[in-house]
């Protein structure tokens, strides 16, 4: 399983229902404005790619913008992410 | 004593010092008192008597502050309207309060257009009159979560803010030099503190941007730039900052004291924070709505054992306490007590004189005699400072014709507290997406179940009750 898709599957099970859904969500939808995530949302995704996915999260990238779909928060974490895959 | 007075006291006795702060804006108190002025003669032309309750359909900000003032100085009752929670539930709180009229900015949303509709973008600066108002008044209705279904109203006199937010200046010894920023949103009692401990003392208030809440290092960034002297906020809150803030290379040299409440600071959380500022004070501060601030605790850094909950302290505000002997349950009786609950535009006065108001929190006292929290005796949930009734969510998706039957349980979640989590028995080909859309439509943000488990059926206990414990369990086990 590549890295974007461990992300999709943490996203469909931790908070939409389960494994099943990961087709529901496209790579580039907002998860902030679609309301699947909200801010302790993103930090338990932090929390995610921090213990699971052994990449480090800056604070200075902890932005919205950094942490929003799918896409975004793969691109965030490529150069780590390379490393240790 | 009336919650204006103070202000207005400051309003003659300190004119140009800065009251609000918001983005790039900034009003004195001078300003700020035209202001007020304005929306005092706003309601008077409309013809709106004192005691009307009035909605507020506009976001925390300058602009707000100023028009909840302006009501309060018209003799009138606020009723926030939280702009992010869907029109239905908005719709049905200016019902129930049974407003006299609905001030927003610009043009009548569809929701309220059977409610009078008065726009603040058309008022012009006005002389204040120094208001004279009975301290038993109501100042506030703010509207929590519900058991029943539907949204409860507690409704809050003049005398019972004013009791908490002149202890509150008392225990930080706020001063006019204090500048205090704010993030709460107006429908949670803790921006009682901000707009009238602060404005009542000089200090100035300064809106956070809401963006921030999601960049915990530009959070602590602005704190740092905008001086910030106090702060009072839910703990998820000063978790990320604790987290994510950057705080090693943002030190808040100007933040005197930091209040949280509304849930509990898991102590891992909160000595990382102090370790951070420790020349900051930290208070715990607890209360239902109902009560405001009745218990609190003075964090002493050198007590915290990571495994061990911080304790909710000693009685706050003048309030008794007293624990019940069967249930342990937290009794209270005092100034900041409601007036009782305020629905089908009615008050009812829940509590006789001389009741104790029962919190359906459970707690006990430690060798130091301390008031430890121990958890509800009932269903309801803190989600980030959030009070949450399962039952609420329950009836929203039992009226859905997708749901066939549910139950919904909280789960724990270190930065949140508790977030709400539903078991639901669907229809054939029914999707969580679809669900999770509808709901949003009704509930707010926070009280859309953050995890789900599709069931065939719910399980059940011999005596034919939803087994809510099992239900927990399958959430636990998932994880």
């Amino acid at each position: 399983m590549n890295t974007q898709q461990r992300i999709s599957q943490y996203i469909a099970k931790e908070f939409l229902q389960d494994e099943g859904s990961v087709s529901e969500i496209p790579e580039d939808l907002n998860l902030l404005d679609a309301g699947i995530v909200d801010s302790l949302g993103l930090l338990r995704i932090v929390a995610f790619l921090e213990e699971e996915m052994q990449v480090v999260i800056e604070p200075e990238d902890m932005i919205p913008e950094n942490l929003k779909s799918i896409h975004a928060i793969t691109h965030l974490i490529s150069p780590q992410s390379a490393e240790v895959s | 004593m009336n919650l204006v007075t103070g202000i207005e006291h400051q309003c003659i006795t300190n004119p140009f010092a800065i009251a609000i702060r918001e983005n790039q804006r900034a009003i004195n108190y001078q300003q700020l008192s035209l202001k007020i002025g304005a929306v005092v003669q706003l309601l008077q032309r409309a013809g709106i008597p004192s005691g009307s309750r009035i909605g507020l359909a506009m976001d925390r900000g300058l602009d707000t502050v100023c028009v909840l003032l302006g009501v309060l100085s018209a003799g009138c009752c606020y009723v926030p309207l939280d702009i992010k929670s869907p029109a239905k539930r908005r719709q049905f709180i200016v019902n129930d309060a049974g407003v006299a009229a609905v001030i927003g900015c610009g043009e009548c949303p569809h929701e309220y257009q059977n409610f009078g509709w008065l726009d603040y973008n058309s008022v012009s600066d006005h002389e204040l009159d120094v208001s004279i108002h009975q301290a038993d008044q109501l100042a506030t209705i703010l509207y929590t979560s519900g058991s029943t279904g539907s949204p409860k109203g507690v409704a809050l006199s003049h005398r019972a803010i004013h009791a908490f937010s002149h202890w509150a200046q008392q225990l930080v010894n706020l001063r006019n030099t204090d500048c205090i920023a704010s993030l709460t949103p107006l429908f949670f009692d803790l921006s009682t503190f901000d707009i009238f401990a602060s404005l009542s003392t000089g200090a100035c208030i300064d809106f956070v941007p809401a963006q921030l809440t999601m960049a915990p290092s530009q959070l602590s960034a602005w704190l740092s730039q905008h001086r910030i002297s106090g702060f009072y906020t839910v703990p998820s809150v000063l978790g990320f900052l604790a987290l994510k803030g950057n705080l090693e290379k943002t030190p808040l040299q100007d933040l005197r004291f930091v209040l949280f409440a509304g849930e509990v600071f898991p102590t891992r959380l909160l000595k990382t924070l102090i370790n951070y500022l420790p020349n900051t004070e930290f208070y715990n501060f607890y209360g239902p709505t109902e009560t405001n601030v009745c218990v609190y605790w003075r964090v002493e850094p050198d007590t915290l054992l990571e495994q061990t909950p911080i304790p909710i302290g000693h009685p706050a505000c003048g309030n008794q306490l007293k624990i019940a002997e069967n249930t342990g349950e937290l009794l209270v009786k005092g100034p900041t007590v409601m007036s009782g609950y305020w629905s089908k535009k009615t008050l009812h006065a829940v509590l006789a004189d001389q009741q104790w108001y029962a919190t359906g929190d459970q707690v006990s006292i430690n060798e130091k005699g301390e008031y430890c929290y121990h958890g509800r005796l009932d269903r309801m949930l803190k989600c980030s400072g959030y009070r949450v009734e399962p039952a609420e969510i329950e009836h929203v998706l039992l009226s859905l014709p997708e749901v066939t039957n549910c139950a919904v349980i909280g789960v724990s979640d270190e930065t949140a507290g508790q977030r709400p989590a539903a078991a639901v028995v669907l229809q054939p080909e029914t999707t969580i997406q679809a669900l999770r859309r509808k709901l949003s439509q009704q509930l707010p943000h926070y009280m859309i179940p953050s995890r789900w488990k599709i069931l065939p059926a719910l399980p059940l206990l011999k005596n034919g009750k939803t087994d809510y414990l099992s239900i927990s369990n399958l959430f636990v086990t998932a994880k």
